[in-house]
């Protein structure tokens, strides 16, 4: 029997007075590879953030390896969207990565060799070594990409959570990284945050659906009735929910 | 050493101590975004020397009081009551302008210069200015050099640093908090309607060469160091108000800066010329 990664047992949030998620009700079990889809304002990101533990549910229990989210955090790796970083901040693609290990116990200015050496393998495996002195905001969406990837990775998390990771990259930078994504899978959870159903559907195997409310199936459950149906220029699945999400 | 002499040599010390501390305080001002809310700490300080004025206190103190009494309200504004920042912001800068001309209004006797409070004048500091300045200075730099890292985190991703279990929100008032302090201590030099530029210019132009937060520190610290020694020199040859010839400098310094940025970044794309690509 796998392990449980994710329990979300009616959890209920709310920003102001106004409920943003209502009863969610989820799990995520270990090498799951599973996408949150949505409109947008439904909530998506909001359960990140709950599963980061920079959020606590007003009602229901969430845990994350069996313990509260907070707690869970050296074992979760995240990919915010790069669209939010300011564009001008003097960071290096080094330094970007190592936040994935800094912890606020580590004094001084400098980093030790153990460290350096973790970045460059991590960063050599996502092809960004040569990059490693660039500055962040002179890299292009690609490489900003496999660097907050490359950040997420260095603490090789048990559980990997990212934002829309390809909203701003082209086609063939996409197909990459979603690629590199299946080959990791081989080792962690990961739960992607996307708009793009029709793209991800050849490598996710759950399905969790999300409007306020949550509904969450896995793959071979969503049934494609969609033939014909391409607004977007290709084929687009549809998921007719029972409960009328 | 001639009199004259003598007060140049001290305008200089606290040129050089000024820029340090508006060097790295500056960085955190750009950085993080903080312009507007640095421009109204520093207006709504006159409100604490008004204050202090008329109560016969020392300025100095009235205007830390009100600076770390803008900052208090500003975070319980904005985290606590859900407040938009801007609006807080705008509502004490112009509260604490009126409190402030208020109090010295009824202040019998009133003899204080305004226009040295609202415009500097580095020719008048005292040595309890620059044994201040000396210390904001040890103090940020020692600070910088045992958090940088945690520093250059919450200022680049305030939410993943949260993630790794760094004290964001205690680090995001120890920076206002810093910041009220500079801004104080800055007033005596370029005055409080001048120093968000004092702030703000050094450390913009330095982003413009910096690839790390660190080196962008030193580079805002030297360019307002250099901003304020060629300001005062012509200030002190010319006969005209030092903190507004500061600030003159350093706008142009920034526009040098930029323009010299372009230059670099037209050499590094030679395939792109005035007139279009090729």
């Amino acid at each position: 029997m796998k392990k449980s990664v994710v329990e979300s047992r009616g959890v209920w949030f709310a920003y102001e007075e106004e409920y943003i998620l209502e009863e969610i009700t989820l799990s995520l079990e270990e090498n799951d590879f599973a996408a949150l889809v949505g409109p947008n304002g439904g909530g998506k990101t909001t359960f990140v953030k709950l599963l980061t533990g920079l959020l606590s549910p007003a009602k229901g229990d969430l845990s994350v390896f069996g313990i509260s989210p907070q707690k869970a955090g050296p074992r979760i790796g995240y990919v915010p969207q790069f669209s939010g970083f300011d564009p001008d901040f003097p960071i290096t693609v080094l330094d970007v990565t190592l936040q994935g290990i800094f912890h606020k116990n580590l004094l001084g200015p400098s980093w030790k060799k153990e460290y350096l050496k973790k970045a460059e393998e991590i960063m050599e495996k996502l092809e960004i070594v040569s990059l490693g002195k660039k500055r962040f905001s002179d890299l292009s969406g690609g490489q900003k990409q496999r660097t907050l990837l490359a950040r997420a990775l260095i603490s090789s998390p048990e559980l990997l959570i990212l934002d829309e990771p390809t909203s701003s990259v082209d086609i063939s930078v996409e197909e990459d990284i979603y690629d590199l994504l299946k080959e990791m899978n081989k080792q962690m959870t990961i739960l992607l945050v996307t708009h793009d159903m029709a793209f991800v559907s050849s490598y996710v195997n759950k399905v969790i659906c999300l409007n306020r409310r949550s509904a969450c199936h896995r793959l071979d459950e969503v049934a494609d009735d969609s033939e014909g149906f391409s607004p977007y220029g290709h084929k687009v699945t549809q998921i007719r929910h029972q409960c009328g999400l | 050493m001639n009199h004259l002499t003598g007060i140049y040599l001290f305008s200089l010390t606290a040129a050089i101590l000024s820029g340090v501390a508006a060097g790295i305080t500056g960085t955190f001002v750009v950085t993080r975004r903080l312009a507007v809310m640095s421009g109204g700490l520093a207006h709504a300080v006159l409100g604490g020397i008004g204050l202090a004025v008329f109560l016969s206190f020392d300025p100095m103190w009235g205007a830390f009081a009100a600076a770390l009494l803008f900052v208090l309200v500003l975070v319980f504004a904005k985290n606590r009551m859900k407040e938009r920042e801007d609006t807080v912001i705008a509502s004490l800068w112009s509260l604490g302008m009126a409190l402030g001309i208020l109090f010295l209004s009824l202040t019998p006797g009133y003899t204080v210069d305004l226009i040295s409070y609202l415009f500097g004048n580095i020719l008048i500091v005292t040595p309890g200015n620059l044994w201040a300045l000396g210390i904001l200075d040890l103090i940020l730099t020692g600070a910088v050099l045992l958090f940088r890292r945690h520093i250059l985190y919450v200022s680049f991703d305030e939410e993943y640093a949260a993630m790794r279990g760094l004290p964001v929100n205690l680090m995001a008032f120890l920076f206002l908090a810093v910041i009220a302090v500079a801004i104080v201590l800055l007033t005596r030099i370029v005055g409080l309607v001048l120093v968000i530029a004092l702030l703000a210019l050094p450390a913009s132009a330095a982003n413009l060469f910096s690839k790390r937060l660190s080196s962008m520190m030193i580079l805002a610290a030297f360019f307002a160091v250099f901003f304020n020694i060629i300001g005062l020199t012509l200030a002190f040859a010319l006969n005209l108000p030092s903190g507004a010839t500061i600030i003159i400098v350093a706008s142009a310094g920034y526009g040098a800066a930029r323009w010299i940025k372009g230059l670099m970044k037209k050499r590094k794309s030679p395939g792109i010329t005035s007139s279009g690509a090729r």
